[in-house]
């Protein structure tokens, strides 16, 4: 549709508007600071000046005819000659639709500038959550109040992690909905630096009315710097953080946390942080050490020299050291980061405290017993070890592990633990090795070998697709899988070893 | 009049449902591929020998000849009740596998999947597949549970020899119904087939 | 129309009472538990939706009181608190959505009038009547319950994946709803087949009164769109119980779905709640100007126009959620599209006051305050189907004020106008004109003030449904909330002198205000099977020139014999 066509209507309109009586100046949309405000304005003045109009002739007609034709008498008829006239009515029905029909168009047009996001805009990402708003921005920097640079159009990625959310900036002429599940995207270019509140619009719970962000437009400058300061770890909100704060956020915007949990559960990529500061850990020649400063310093700059036992070398990146170097060169935010380390320790002492912290003397723990060792993997071809890592997050994926548990727990399934290389029993009493081949056929096609104890067909059918066939022809993600069941296995050998020795 | 709106208003009912369920399966690339139970071919069987049934009943009061009324009618009641125990049967048959998705999704957590069913993991798929055959099934069950109790009038009526050749509004009625439920079970049925 | 039976017609049917009418022939609550007449469930209807009214009312008036203050004067200071105000308002809303406005207009009027109006001695299947207002209040009660259990706290519209989310007893609520639409759907049918199934001889199409198109393009909207309403309500339930995944993005539905199909619903039942107002109000103006309607077909029309558009411009709830650019054009251009015909109305409305003979009663009053209210309502329906003022103003108190203009300034002064105009009929008791009078200028008054500052403060910027707000926002809402107890007033005042015309009100004559439609042509209040001759119909449904007012009876009597009465009586 074009409406170029409408722009001298548009114009016309425009003009006649400005005649119309002042009341609609007295009660405008109150505030209008986005560069898309003065469309929505002029539509609302527009719309409100016809309906102003037709308001008041229909109330000072029922008024008039009210009084004018008031029954003097009980008995006194109206006029039954008049009971129709179709050009009048059709008047009164074309009138309006041609009104509305303006009306809509203006709304549509206007509404297209307002929905179509400008090339080039600058990127913030709003999370959206209950009960609060989170902005990202293009620097890494995380905050809870929304810049935004004036004369500049800005894109808004938005996401919700649990219900739907309203984005409303109504200085700005802006709203969108957050759905869970989806991208949304508004842009917004504000005319000038103000300061105005982010509201929630769409009811999302108990905490929905006080689900709101101040909105911050500054001049471009002011915006960078404001901007830079957010991505400032050593600051929040202008005031310094202690260290243990500093590698709080450090773990985040690294991204630790994915492999390292805080909560002491098994199962992670790497070992949980939950007190393990300070305590003794194997190597992974069995050796006892103590997680000292200098052990933790050491694991975080050089992953591949220290060995953890139960934890393939190889999967961690070793470009931590460049990137902590490169926020701070003297090494304060690696110590940041083992502060943060030591705060979930109950076993945190001196020694293993950065030196910076050191004076505050927190009392020396006896050292503690040792933690039963995880799963070994020892015996696994070096090669391999990249592949197992890659195969346990396919196996997530996938959900595999909601009926095999890798820890021996019984399940809808057998267990994985201890299963490459030991005998299995099929429902026809025959004695199988779960070698290599074995497990693929199992993976792929469950319906044929049949585990005595476990249903047929409960297993989907559908995992041969997805890993082997036309589509998948190297079978990698197949191979990935299986090395990572070798690796949680003691009877794991070169036969149950997928052929290749991880070299492919 | 009266029982067409009731079936044109059922029909949205049903419809609806369709549509919603499809649009939903038609974003998601199926990973998980359930078998229906074979039994369902059978219970679809009996509702089509049923509408036979009940159509052979009209036309028997239709040329005003009762008693085959009364027969046909009672084993148009009798397949109905059939029809739903077969399909109780399907449904406890897969209730066990929705169980042990259900275990599974219990042990693994749902996780936000970012995008319009996609990226659904099997178990996940699996435990919807069955909840949409519970909601057909029983949608349909319920209305085939209506259908049976003025079925029951009605055959208590023709056996009383309540109806003539002139006057079966009742028998009129309950007919047009049973065939739209013959016609929405298999809707029904081939959506199941062709999206699990 | 004309009523040829020599008793309508003439002297001997004026001089009520000859014995029983519908109240008391038939004594014991069981004669009217198992009623099968319509007229006496029309008055079950009309204490159910007036008790749920009052509910409704009392919660506005806890959320009127709740935001006196910024930080809310009831709940305050914690979540826990701020969840019970969002129960008050999601109870609020259903209550006075799914138990007052939808079913109400046509269970309380339209069931009482409606048969009256074609010359039916009844509904075309009463049995199935009285199921309907069964249902309605097993489904009422099973809202009662589940508030007991756990207020739902998600709003009225449900919206997941809150819904889905949320701790309270949204399955009951839910199921409770189901059974009340089912009520809504088996009315429609019965209305549409009792339309058309048992007009009296001569009653064509083209000569019924406006209120039975209007309740005919009602019933068409009740059961076709209701069942959408059933499924979303069922899969919703579905949800719950055993995630199914179609509203649910965490097991890969779409809760955009979900309001696609709650609204495929619930904007067809806006009006299902107007449609009915429209036809009342178009009742009343007629009669009280003394002049016949003007431009019938084209309020006919636009009737069944307003019906038939209504069922697509449902996406214009979903401006704001991510739905496409051209989608949004559509249901922007079908919202447009649908304002012609309401317009029409208005004009149709106001011309058929001009030279008419018009007498300020009551029930007037309740009218002229419809238009002007409807017309503020409709207007700022307009500037929110704009796409681009939709934007700004979506989900805001301007919402707010724009859907309570529709609803109470609309359907609820509408009815209570004709609760006024068909009082006399219904129990045959009048009330104090004058006071009926103050109290609808306090309802207009109080309405006004209630909900106008409501569109400057969703301009502003304040979002619906806050139990919080900014302090800016508070001069706006202390007019609202004492434009809210003038409301209050009002409708004790009401309560009041209705109440006390039941037990000391002058007895009514058959035809008090000069109608000219059937429903005014047998004695008030009307026997059990309501004619005694099937009546037989020669011309259109209104014409004053043949009525005059007989000071001793109160009411108006036809002067001259019409012709062809011959045989009429016996016919059937």
């Amino acid at each position: 549709m074009s409406f170029n066509l409408l722009h001298g209507e548009s114009n016309l309109i425009q003009m006649m508007s400005l005649k119309l009586p002042g009341v609609l100046a007295a009660w405008g949309l109150p505030h209008s600071d986005a560069v898309t405000s003065p469309d929505v304005q002029f539509l609302w003045d527009f719309i409100l000046g016809v309906a102003v109009f037709f308001t008041v002739l229909i109330v000072v007609l029922m008024v008039y005819f009210s009084i004018r034709y008031h029954a003097k008498t009980k008995n006194q008829v109206g006029d039954h000659g008049h009971t129709h006239n179709t050009p009048l009515e059709l008047t009164w029905s074309i009138i309006p639709l041609i009104l509305l029909m303006i009306m809509f168009v203006l709304g549509f047009k206007y509404y297209l500038n307002i929905d179509t996001v400008p090339s080039g805009a600058y990127k913030i990402d709003v999370q959206a959550k209950q009960w609060s708003w989170t902005f990202v921005y293009p620097n890494g920097g995380i905050s809870d109040k929304l810049y935004l640079p004036a004369g500049r159009p800005v894109r808004l990625d938005m996401t919700s992690s649990d219900v739907l959310h309203g984005f409303w900036i109504p200085r700005l002429s802006i709203q969108k909905d957050v759905v869970p599940g989806r991208v949304m995207s508004v842009w917004i270019e504000a005319k000038k630096p103000a300061r105005m509140w982010l509201q929630c619009a769409e009811y999302c719970g108990s905490g929905h009315s006080e689900m709101r962000a101040p909105v911050i437009v500054e001049p471009y400058a002011q915006f960078r710097k404001s901007v830079h300061a957010i991505a400032d770890i050593w600051k929040q909100n202008g005031k310094p953080l202690s260290l243990v704060e500093v590698g709080r956020k450090l773990h985040v915007t690294l991204g630790c946390i994915a492999c390292h949990n805080m909560t002491g559960a098994p199962g992670g990529v790497g070992p949980s942080w939950k007190n393990l500061a300070g305590s003794q850990v194997h190597d992974i020649n069995g050796r006892i050490v103590v997680a000292d400063y200098a052990y933790l310093k050491n694991a975080i700059i050089h992953p591949g020299h220290l060995k953890v036992k139960g934890y393939p070398r190889g999967i961690m990146p070793n470009t931590f050291a460049a990137q902590l170097k490169k926020i701070s060169p003297n090494g304060r935010a690696l110590d940041a980061l083992i502060a943060y380390i030591n705060s979930k320790s109950k076993y945190a002492n001196q020694q293993s405290q950065p030196p910076e912290l050191r004076k505050s003397a927190t009392p020396v723990q006896p050292p503690v017993k040792l933690k039963s060792p995880p799963a070994k993997v020892s015996g696994l071809p070096t090669a391999a070890l990249p592949l197992v890592a890659k195969g346990k997050l396919l196996v997530q994926t996938f959900g595999c592990t909601g009926c095999h548990s890798p820890a021996g727990a019984p399940g809808v399934g057998p267990t994985w633990k201890d299963l490459a290389g030991s005998p299995v029993t099929l429902t026809s009493g025959k004695v199988v090795t779960a070698d290599y081949s074995y497990l693929r056929e199992m993976i792929l096609h469950s319906g044929k070998l049949l585990v005595k104890g476990a249903t047929p067909g409960v297993m989907p059918g559908t995992y041969g697709a997805m890993l082997s066939g036309p589509k998948h022809p190297d079978e990698k993600k197949l191979k990935a899988i299986i090395w990572y069941l070798n690796s949680l296995s003691d009877h794991a050998n070169k036969a149950s070893w997928p052929p290749g020795g991880g070299g492919n | 009049m009266g029982v067409g709106l009731l079936v044109f208003s059922l029909s949205v009912l049903f419809a609806s449902t369709l549509i919603g369920y499809l649009y939903i399966r038609a974003q998601s690339p199926m990973v998980a591929h359930l078998q229906l139970p074979k039994l369902l071919w059978v219970s679809t069987a009996v509702l089509l020998i049923s509408s036979i049934t009940m159509h052979a009943g009209l036309r028997a009061i239709q040329q005003g000849r009762e008693s085959p009324l009364a027969r046909n009618l009672a084993v148009t009641f009798g397949l109905g009740l059939l029809f739903l125990i077969l399909q109780t049967i399907s449904a406890v048959d897969i209730f066990h596998t929705l169980q042990l998705s259900d275990m599974a999704m219990a042990r693994v957590g749902i996780r936000n999947t970012g995008g319009l069913a996609r990226g659904l993991t099997p178990v996940v798929q699996t435990h919807v597949l069955i909840a949409a055959f519970y909601v057909f099934t029983a949608l349909h069950a319920l209305h085939v549970i209506g259908g049976l109790i003025p079925l029951g009038v009605v055959l208590r009526q023709a056996i009383k020899s309540g109806y003539s050749r002139n006057y079966y509004p009742g028998v009129r009625y309950c007919s047009i119904y049973w065939h739209f439920l013959d016609v929405v079970w298999l809707v029904i049925f081939v959506v199941l087939l062709a999206t699990f | 129309m004309t009523t040829t039976t020599a008793e309508i017609g003439g002297h001997a049917w004026e001089h009520a009472p000859i014995g029983g009418n519908y109240l008391n022939e038939g004594k014991g609550i069981k004669s009217w538990l198992f009623t099968l007449d319509h007229k006496r469930i029309g008055l079950m209807y009309l204490i159910s939706g007036l008790t749920m009214f009052f509910i409704g009312g009392m919660l506005a008036m806890v959320i009127r009181t709740q935001l006196l203050v910024p930080n809310g004067l009831i709940f305050h200071g914690s979540y826990e608190a701020y969840k019970h105000y969002n129960q008050v308002f999601t109870l609020h809303g259903i209550i006075m959505v799914f138990m007052v406005l939808v079913p109400i207009p046509p269970g309380a009027l339209g069931n009482f009038v409606l048969p009256l109006m074609i010359g039916a001695k009844d509904v075309a299947f009463p049995r199935l009547n009285l199921l309907s207002y069964y249902l309605y209040v097993t489904g009422a009660i099973m809202a009662v319950v589940s508030t007991l259990l756990g207020a739902v706290d998600t709003g009225w519209t449900f919206y997941t994946p809150f819904s889905i989310q949320t701790e309270t007893y949204v399955v009951w609520m839910v199921l409770g709803i189901f059974l009340l639409g089912f009520s809504s759907i088996l009315t429609g049918l019965n209305f549409i087949v009792t339309i058309h199934k048992l007009r009296a001889p001569g009653m064509k199409w083209f000569r019924m009164p406006v209120f039975v198109w209007a309740s005919y393009a009602t019933s068409i909207i009740q059961v076709a769109a209701t069942p959408v309403l059933g499924v979303t309500l069922l899969l919703l339930v579905a949800e719950r119980v055993m995630g199914v995944g179609i509203f649910n993005s965490a097991l890969g539905g779409d809760p955009v779905l979900f309001q696609d199909f709650f609204w495929f619903y619930s904007h067809p039942a806006v009006y299902i709640m107007i449609l009915p107002a429209m036809g009342i109000v178009g009742e009343i103006i007629t009669v009280f100007s003394r002049k016949p309607i003007f431009g019938y077909k084209f309020i006919v029309m636009s009737s069944l126009a307003i019906a038939l558009i209504g069922f697509v411009v449902w996406g214009h709830h979903l401006f704001v959620n991510g739905q496409s650019a051209e989608w949004d054009a559509i249901f922007s251009f079908m919202t447009f599209f649908v304002a012609v015909p309401s317009a029409v109305k208005v004009f149709n409305w106001l011309a058929t006051m001009y030279k008419g003979a018009i007498s300020l009663t009551t029930p007037m009053l309740y009218a002229l305050s419809f238009i002007v209210l409807f017309t503020i309502g409709g207007f700022t329906g307009v500037i929110l189907g704009a796409l681009a003022t939709n934007v700004v103003l979506h989900d805001t108190y301007f919402v707010v004020a724009h859907f309570h203009y529709v609803m109470m300034g609309g359907t609820i002064i509408a009815f209570i106008g004709g609760l006024h105009y068909w009082w006399p009929k219904m129990f045959g008791r009048m009330y104090n004109e004058t006071l009926g009078r103050i109290t609808c200028v306090m309802l207009f008054i109080g309405i006004n003030l209630t909900f106008f500052p409501q569109f400057i403060v969703g301009a502003e910027g304040m979002p619906r449904r806050y139990a919080t707000y900014l302090p800016q926002y508070q001069p706006y809402m202390i007019a609202s909330t004492v434009g809210a107890y003038i409301q209050l007033a009002a409708f004790v005042l009401m309560a009041g002198y209705l109440i006390h015309s039941l037990v000391r009100g002058k007895k009514a004559a058959a035809n008090p205000w000069g109608a000219s439609t059937l429903d005014w042509s047998m004695a008030s209040p009307p026997t059990t099977g309501n004619f005694q001759h099937m009546p037989v119909i020669t011309q259109g449904p209104y014409h004053y020139e043949d009525m005059e007012y007989d000071g001793r009876l109160g009411g108006f009597v036809h002067v001259e014999p019409v012709p062809a009465l011959a045989g009429v009586g016996s016919e059937h």
